[in-house]
Order: C-alpha cells, then structure tokens, then sequence
C-alpha cells in the first residue's frame, strides 16, 4: 500500500501539496479563531497560531518527504553525475562503449537476419487462417502437389474453406517487353510466370495497387490477361503507369497487363521471389502452345493453400480434408496414395521443421556469442582497471561516510549508462548492416546466379531483438561495473588513502590468482576457442575452394529441356530429335562435343545397387550416358573405352565405372571384362572401361561406387551438354539459335547454364563459409588482442610500485624482467592449454553437427589440424610476451625514487 | 521540534493519535485540542511533527482522510481510523502497557 500511494504521490504531486496547504491554513484559522474566543486581539490570534506551527516550510518538506520515492530521486542525481564522470574520461567510455557494440553487434545480426528470414508472415490478409496443403503419402513421404481435378475438389465443395487458391511452380517463358517508353519489342528474354486459380488474389485479400486483380469470371479462351509483380514494374518498366493495359508477347501470344501487384507481395511461392506476372490457370494453353498440361487435369501439379473458415481450427481442417481426398480418390477410381493431408501454416521462407537451417543458426549465433564473451572480458578488464584507478576516491568518499552500497549503485550507474548507449548504437547499425550485407550477397551472387530472381528481405529490428539486445549490453555494463566497484570499495581505506597499491608480496611457493589474473586467463580462453574454430572453418573452405572436381566444367554448356514429352514430343520422336540435336549442334564453328545425360553431374545421381558375384548389394550412383560424354567433361578413360552407340542395344548390358568402383570391387585386380550385377533385377553387365574418379554428388568427397551405363538412342532427353571452345556466355546464342532452328517449341523448353555456374554454385557454402569464418575470427582477433594487450600491459604497469622498491633494494634489471614474464607466460601458458582442450572439444562437436554441415565446413581437414591449433598457441603467446614486455622494461629504468613516490 | 517536558511524546504521538481517532473522526486541529484537553494541558502535541506522522500513518494504512466541513463552516480534511488502525491501536496498547509495567517494576525493586 505505501508505495503504490507513494507513486500516486509522486504523480499528483502539485495537488497533494495544495491540499496540504490548505490543510495547514484551515488548521492555523481555526486555532486563530479560538484564540480570539479566548480574547486575544486577531494579529495576536494570528501570530500565536502560526507560531504554533513553526517552520511551515520545513513542516510541509517533512510530510511531503514521506511520498517521494527516495531511490528515484537519488537515482536521478547518480545518472547526472555518472554522465560526467564519462565526459571526463572519454577514452575510457569510448573504448568500453566500442567494444560492447562490437561485440553484441554480431549476436543481434544474426536474430535480425533470422527474423527477417524464418518469421516473416506472408503480406497478404490475415495470414493466421490461411493454410497451405501437403499430402502423405501412404507410401512415405510428402508431396505439396495436386492436381486441377483435386484443387476444384477443394474449393468449390468444402466446408471447411472459405476459399482455396492453387499455383503452380515457378516457370520461365520467353518473352518480348515494349522497350520502356519506346513501344518498341525487344529482343526476346526469359521472364517467371506463375499461374495462379482466378480466385487467387481475391482470397488472398490481395488488392491492386493500379489497374485491377482477376475476376472469378475469367475463362480460357478470353484474352490472356495478367497481373504485374511490384519489383518487376520496378525493374523492367522502370515504374512506368503506362503499363497497364499494355500487352506483352508470350511466345507470340500477346498478353495484357490489368494490374500491378502492391510492393510487399511477393507471392506465396518457396523461395520467396515474385515472379513477374501471375497469369490465370484457365489461360495456360494460350500462353505455352503445345503444353497443355492444365487439361491433363489428374497430373499433380498444383501448390494449393486455402482460407479457414473463421470457426475452423487446423485439426478440424485436416480430419476433414484427409476425408475429402481419399473419398475424392475412391469416386474417381485411382490409386489411393493419400494416407492423410495436412494443412500447415504458410511460411515466408524457411519452414518451421527446417532443421538445416536452423542449425546453421545456432552455429552462427553461438559463433557471435564467443566474440561478445570476448567482448565481454575485455570490458571487465577495463572496468577493474578504471576502479583500481579510483581506488583513492572511493576510500575518501567512505571516510566522509559514504556506505558501500551507496558507492557501488553509483558505479553502476555508470556501467548501466555505457551499456545503454552501447545498446543503442548496436541497434542503429545493425538494420543497416544487414541491409548492405544482403546487398553485397544479392549483386555479388544472386545475380550472378540469374539475374530473373529477386528476393526482398526487409531487415528492421523486432521487439525481441531489441530487448535481447538492450537487457544483454544493460547487463554487460551492469555485471562488470559491479565487479570493479566491490573490488575499488573495499575496506582498506587507510592504506588506499595513503596511496598504496594492491598487495604485491612474492609469489614464490604461492598460488596467488587475482581477478585481474582470472580475466586475463578468461580471455586467452576464448580468444583461443573461437580463433581456433574459425582458423579450422577456413583452412577447411579455402581447400574446398580448390577442389577439382575430377570433370572439366570451363567451356560447357548445359542445356536442360524441361517436360518434353508433354511438349509433343513423344517417345517415338525422340530417337530422331536426340540426333537432330546432336547433328545440328556438332555442326556450330564453336562446338567441339555433344554428349546426352539423364543426370548433370554436381546436381544429382541416379541410384542403383550393385552385386558382386557372391557377395551382397551394395549402394552406388549411376548415371545414363551417350556415347562422348567422358571427352565432353574431360575425364579420362583409363582402361578400356567410351560407349559407342552400339552399346545402347548390346546385350549383355555393358557398363563403364570409375576407379574406385573397380579399386572397391576387385582390389588388385583387372576390372575389364568382369561381370557385375546391376539393379534390382540384378541384370548381369560388363565392365568395358574404366574412368577417372569425379566428385560428382558432393565435392566433399569421391562416391565410393559409380557406375556409367549406355543412354538408349530413344531415352527421354533430359540434359544435353555441349563444349565449346570459346566461352560460355558467347556460345549461348549460337546454341539457342541452333535449338530454334530444329523446333521454336524446343526453344520454350530449353534452359541453358554454362557448366562453370553449376560448379561455382555448389562451390557457394564454402564461400560464404569462409567469409564468415574470416569476419568473425577477425572480429575475434581484433577484440582479443587488444583485450590482451591492455590488460596485460595493464596488470604489469600497476606493478611499477613494487619493481621501483626491488631495484632499490638491488636487484637486476634482467631478473626482474624474467620475474615479470615468467609469471606472464605462465599464466597465459596454463590459459592457453585449457583454451586449446576446449577448443578442440568444440571443433570434435562441429564434425558431428546435423546433415553434414559439419564436414561441409571442414571439408576434410581434421578438427584437430596441427597446424591452426600450433598457428593460434603462437600468435597469442606473442600477443602476450610483447604486451608484458614493454611495459616490465619501462619499469625497470623508472628512476626508483619517482617509483616509490608515486603510484 | 518536542519540548524537553514532553520527549515521551515522539514514541507515544502514533499511538495518541490512534486512540483519539477511535472515539471519532476529527481533522488536525481538533486532535491537538482533545489530547490537550484529555492529558490537562500536561502534553502538547506540537504540530511540526503531528502532521509529518498523521502523513505516515496515511501511508501505512491506519487511517484515512476526507475532506470535509468543521464546526465553523471551514473546510477542513478529517481523519478516521481504518480497519488496520483498529488493530495497529490494539497492537500499540499492548505494548504500551508491556513497557510501563516493565519500567514500573524496575523503579519499585528497592
């Protein structure tokens, strides 16, 4: 009760000290009034009742004082004078202030960079009730597809939708744009379109920004309409609002704009990039002649999400959806694959259950929160050191009666204050921070990659960010402020006032471990855990860097045909369109190889199993080539030879396998001419060559097994890699030109990297791996050797009293020296040692991480590499000798006399 | 603030006033004049600490204030006791008696 009216007292303050007043005045008047019934004149009446009272003043200063609240006021009053003591020293407040920023600034970018990421909603009306629909699979697993058949299922009869939308994945079509502000059709390029219901906008609650969104009534063979992404208006009409109701040519077809997107809609497509037009699902025939795949109406094809009704909860909605399909399954009389379906909630980029990616998180967050350890030391270190300074004014302050706890709330105030400003620097800057960085990341590699995608990360610091932030640096500056004022405010008043410094008796025979020494030793500690880790990451990328694949990636081209059988060219074509191709190709000035695969290397392998005669079935990769393929990529063929095409129909089956397979199968032995068994019918085959090893799955490390069989000369076509002898890039041309020539559908179908791309896209994770592990072991290094190096520089210098009276006393500069590095050395030695056990230990935990990031990041060098662990031992001893020495020198050749004098 | 003669006041002037304010509500003036009159002009409640203490024992509980209107039409704020006060009193009587028996007991040991 008596200090929540304390609080009201403080907030009414001017009318509770009015109402006091006239308290005191109807007090005064009413004495004065029986003073006069008593008989005294009214200035005499007046005057004896006002002298009853006093000093009125003091009185009202009394009672009021009971209402304020005491630690507030004198809280005030240690925020003004803290804020000019810091003035006083800003050296001091700079250096504490710089560090804390650095070193929490890396914490509070990676939870901005995962806000911004992993929990952003959708921009689209009340996401809480939209879910999107995955199906189980009886057999295992899940698939997010469906068909068109199903989606209408879902949204024309079901209770438990208010609405469903249905999209496909994302596509790229050639396209022909009005050139901004010409009207003229440029040359033709590659936009993403996605396809979407008719309904898809309105359930989404997604309206316009111009022009307007698809109406429910649009059918296919209407005029091909679509809605303009934001970030594309942006781009490619440069913001023009004379695009709407222009037309653009989609493979020839021509296609108007009736809307543009709002700016934050992205679509609702994994990953998050917009595509550039959204164009209703009824009007895909028109769009992509010769796909007609919409009116094969039972192939899955299509990502559905659907709007709850507002009474339904998810659990309801699944029990009912699962009912719906498998009754959908049965009326329709197919196979029924469907054991349940699940309506989770839309994510934005990285699903819930991303296990990999959080992962990669915690690695990051745990990284940053070594270097705020770091960080955090060497602001211990300056704080003690600061208190150690004011020693004498504190025991001063005592002596006139200060209480200890009074003094050290004042140091806290200080270290509250540094953490506050500390708090909101790191707050400023890291939004910005992040902004750049994704900058960097988007124009260096995105791009790069393609420039047809466009992702948008807004980062703005979230509440929790900012309250992980404040309370860390507010509590930073609080602990370690507290640390130096109990250490500064002990009771050794009379020695401190005289001007002695701490106890320095020998240490011989003694184990005498001081606070500064246990900070020195904490920050050895981590600075070696984090340097050796990050050291350990990247030797690991840089060796990544350079790992040869094993195949020849410059001056190759990949053409990879999407669904061509859907396209119309069925199986009985296909012999003669894989020769066509080859023929046409093979006749270009720059082409010197065509070769067929089913799989590209870097991005996948078939699987298959293989017998060895008496012995079981082992895993390997395999992969379905044409004759050509090994001098296409440039492996080299050890025994034996390539396939030709006789080999496609030879039987028995023939087979070429790599190194390892035949060092694994038959060691010692000579692998041409043996017998295999291959797949699950164990088909016999024969090896009829042997080739270099490729690191053709992961770069990380050879596959143990792989096995080259002979593509059919009617295979489906899926990849067809040319090489050329001139660059990548110039050869494009050529070879789309070429494509065209045989077929302008085959043109739509195409999608052309140069080998290179994929290689240096695989090659990505260790780069940014290695930036990284760069930015923060340097983070680390800068915070750590200056952290060192002050304290220890420091820690000695305090030691000039003692080492002025021992060269009084006689002894040599040498010995003092010794003493003085030697006890450094040792100290930093033990750290050292429990740094590097522990260091190892976390780099053993690294290798063991989730889903292979550990050996990604590693890549082969071993968690206990000599080398990093010896380089880092070194560099810190170093660090430490250098800052011991100086400063032990510099105390030595003090006259003895100014030592003994002065502190 | 308390003349010598009444010293004993500062410790009892809670407990004055808490008794006082059982019998009925009264403002300020009106208590200084009952315990004047009631103790026969022997103690005097000054009022440089009446009010600091009416103030704490608002505080603590024991009693609550309301304005309202004296004798001679002045407004003035009156004070009576609360629920907590009752018992404060009770607890406060008691230990007043504790302490004057054991004083009394001390001065008659001959």
């Amino acid at each position: 009760m008596s200090w929540f009216s304390r609080l009201r007292g403080m907030l009414h303050r001017d009318r509770l000290q009015a109402d006091l007043d006239e308290e005191l005045q109807s007090h005064i008047e009413m004495r004065a009034t029986d003073n006069m019934a008593a008989g005294m004149t009214p200035e005499e009446a007046c005057y004896a009742a006002r002298r009853r009272f006093g000093n009125v003043s003091l009185l009202k200063e009394d009672t009021r004082a009971m209402d304020v609240i005491g630690w507030l006021e004198t809280a005030a009053r240690d925020v003004q004078y803290a804020v000019r003591i810091l003035r006083k020293s800003p050296g001091f407040t700079a250096a504490s202030v710089l560090t804390l920023s650095l070193g929490i600034i890396g914490t509070t970018l990676v939870l901005t960079a995962y806000d911004a990421i992993a929990l952003r909603a959708l921009a689209v009306r009340d996401t809480k009730s939209l879910v999107v629909l995955k199906r189980e699979l009886r057999k295992g697993g899940v698939s997010t597809e469906f068909s068109d058949r199903e989606y209408r299922n879902f949204n024309e009869h079901n209770p438990v939708f208010e609405g469903a939308v249905a999209e496909t994945g994302y596509d790229t079509v050639l396209a022909q744009l009005p050139d901004a502000g010409q009207k003229n059709l440029v040359e033709p390029r590659q936009v993403i379109i996605k396809l979407v219901s008719e309904n898809y906008f309105s359930v989404l609650g997604v309206n316009a920004i111009a022009g307007r969104i698809f109406t429910e009534k649009v059918h296919g063979d209407a005029e091909p309409v679509a809605i303009l992404s934001y970030s594309s208006w942006q781009r490619r009409f440069l913001g023009d609002p004379a695009v709407l109701g222009q037309s653009i040519l989609l493979y020839g077809t021509p296609v108007t704009i009736i809307g543009i997107a709002p700016r934050d809609f992205i679509g609702t497509g994994l990953p998050p990039i917009p595509p550039d037009l959204w164009i209703p699902l009824s009007m895909q025939k028109r769009i992509e002649p010769g796909r007609d795949w919409v009116h094969h109406l039972d192939e899955p094809r299509l990502r559905v999400i659907g709007r709850l009704r507002p009474d339904v909860s998810a659990r309801q909605a699944r029990a009912e959806l699962t009912a719906m399909a498998q009754q959908f399954e049965t009326d329709r009389g197919l196979e029924k694959i469907t054991s349940a379906i699940n309506a989770d909630p839309p994510a934005y980029f990285i699903e819930e259950g991303n296990l990999q990616f959080h992962s990669l998180a915690a690695l990051l967050m745990v990284s940053f929160g070594l270097v705020l350890l770091i960080a955090c030391t060497n602001l211990a270190n300056f704080f003690l050191a600061r208190a150690t300074a004011r020693r004498k004014e504190m025991a001063v302050r005592r002596a006139l009666g200060a209480s200890r706890g009074r003094l050290i709330r004042q140091l806290l105030t200080e270290g509250v204050l540094i953490g506050l400003v500390s708090g909101a620097i790191t707050l400023i800057a890291s939004p910005l921070l992040c902004d750049f960085i994704w900058k960097e990341i988007e124009s260096r590699i995105v791009f790069r990659f393609s420039d047809l995608y466009v992702f948008t990360f807004r980062f703005s610091p979230d509440i929790w960010v900012l309250v992980w932030t404040m309370v860390v640096s507010i509590a930073a500056g609080m602990l370690f402020s507290v640390l130096g004022a109990a250490h500064c405010t002990k009771a050794d008043s009379h020695g401190a006032l005289q001007g002695h410094v701490t106890q320095w008796t020998s240490n011989r025979g003694k184990l005498r471990v001081s606070a500064r020494d246990v900070l020195i030793a904490a920050q050895v500690v981590f600075s070696v855990v984090l340097l050796v880790n990050a050291g350990l990451v990247a030797r690991g990328m840089a060796r990544g860097q350079k790992v040869f694949p094993g195949f020849n990636t410059r001056q190759v081209i990949d053409i990879e045909f999407a669904d061509i059988e859907n396209a119309g060219f069925d199986r009985a074509h296909t012999a003669a369109l894989r020769e066509q191709l080859a023929r046409r190709f093979s006749a270009l000035p720059e082409v010197t190889g065509v070769a067929f695969a089913n799989h590209v290397p870097l991005l996948g392998a078939g699987t298959t199993t293989v017998t060895e005669a008496g012995k079981t079935a082992e895993h390997a990769f395999d992969n379905q080539i044409s004759p050509g393929f090994f001098s296409v990529f440039g492996i080299g063929i050890v025994q034996g030879r390539d396939f030709t095409a006789a080999d496609a129909v030879r039987h028995p089956l023939v087979v070429v396998i790599t190194e390892s397979t035949a060092r694994h199968l038959w060691p010692g032995e000579d692998a041409l001419g043996k017998i295999i068994r291959v797949g699950d019918a164990q088909t016999p085959a024969q090896v009829i060559g042997v080739v270099q090893d490729t690191r053709t799955v992961v770069l990380g490390k050879v596959e143990p097994l792989y096995v080259y069989f002979p593509a059919a000369a009617d295979a489906p076509i899926d990849d067809v890699f040319i090489r050329t002898t001139v660059e990548s890039q110039t050869a494009m041309g050529p070879v789309l030109n070429a494509t065209a020539a045989i077929d302008n559908k085959l043109l739509s179908l195409a999608s052309v990297h140069p080998m290179d791309d994929t290689l240096w896209f695989q090659r990505l994770p260790s780069t940014i791996a290695t930036l990284f592990a760069t930015s923060v072991g340097s983070l680390g290094l800068f915070l750590a050797s200056v952290g060192i190096y002050g304290t220890i520089v420091y820690a000695v210098a305090q030691r000039t009293h003692e080492i002025g009276i021992r060269i009084a006393l006689g002894a040599q500069q040498g010995s003092i020296l010794r003493l003085v590095l030697i006890r450094m050395m040792r100290l930093v030695g033990v750290a050292t040692c429990i740094g590097l056990a522990l260091a190892a230990v976390l780099s053993r935990a690294l290798t063991a991480l989730p889903f292979g990031i550990g050996s990604l990041l590693l890549f082969g060098v071993s968690p206990w590499d000599p080398l990093v662990f010896a380089t880092v031992a070194l560099f810190l001893a170093v660090v430490a000798l250098s800052s011991a020495y100086l400063p032990a020198r510099h105390a030595t050749e003090v006259d003895p006399m100014v030592a003994l004098r002065y502190e | 603030m308390v003349k010598a003669k009444n010293d004993v006041l500062q410790g009892t002037l809670v407990l004055m006033v808490l008794k006082t304010l059982a019998l009925e509500p009264m403002h300020g003036y009106g208590i200084t004049l009952h315990i004047q009159m009631v103790s026969k002009n022997l103690l005097r409640v000054e009022e440089g600490s009446l009010y600091p203490a009416l103030h704490r024992m608002e505080q603590e509980g024991w009693i609550s204030a309301k304005w309202g209107t004296s004798e001679n039409n002045r407004r003035a704020r009156y004070y009576q006791l609360t629920a907590a006060g009752r018992k404060q009193l009770a607890e406060e009587e008691r230990n007043w008696e504790q302490i004057t028996y054991a004083v009394a007991r001390v001065l008659q040991f001959t």
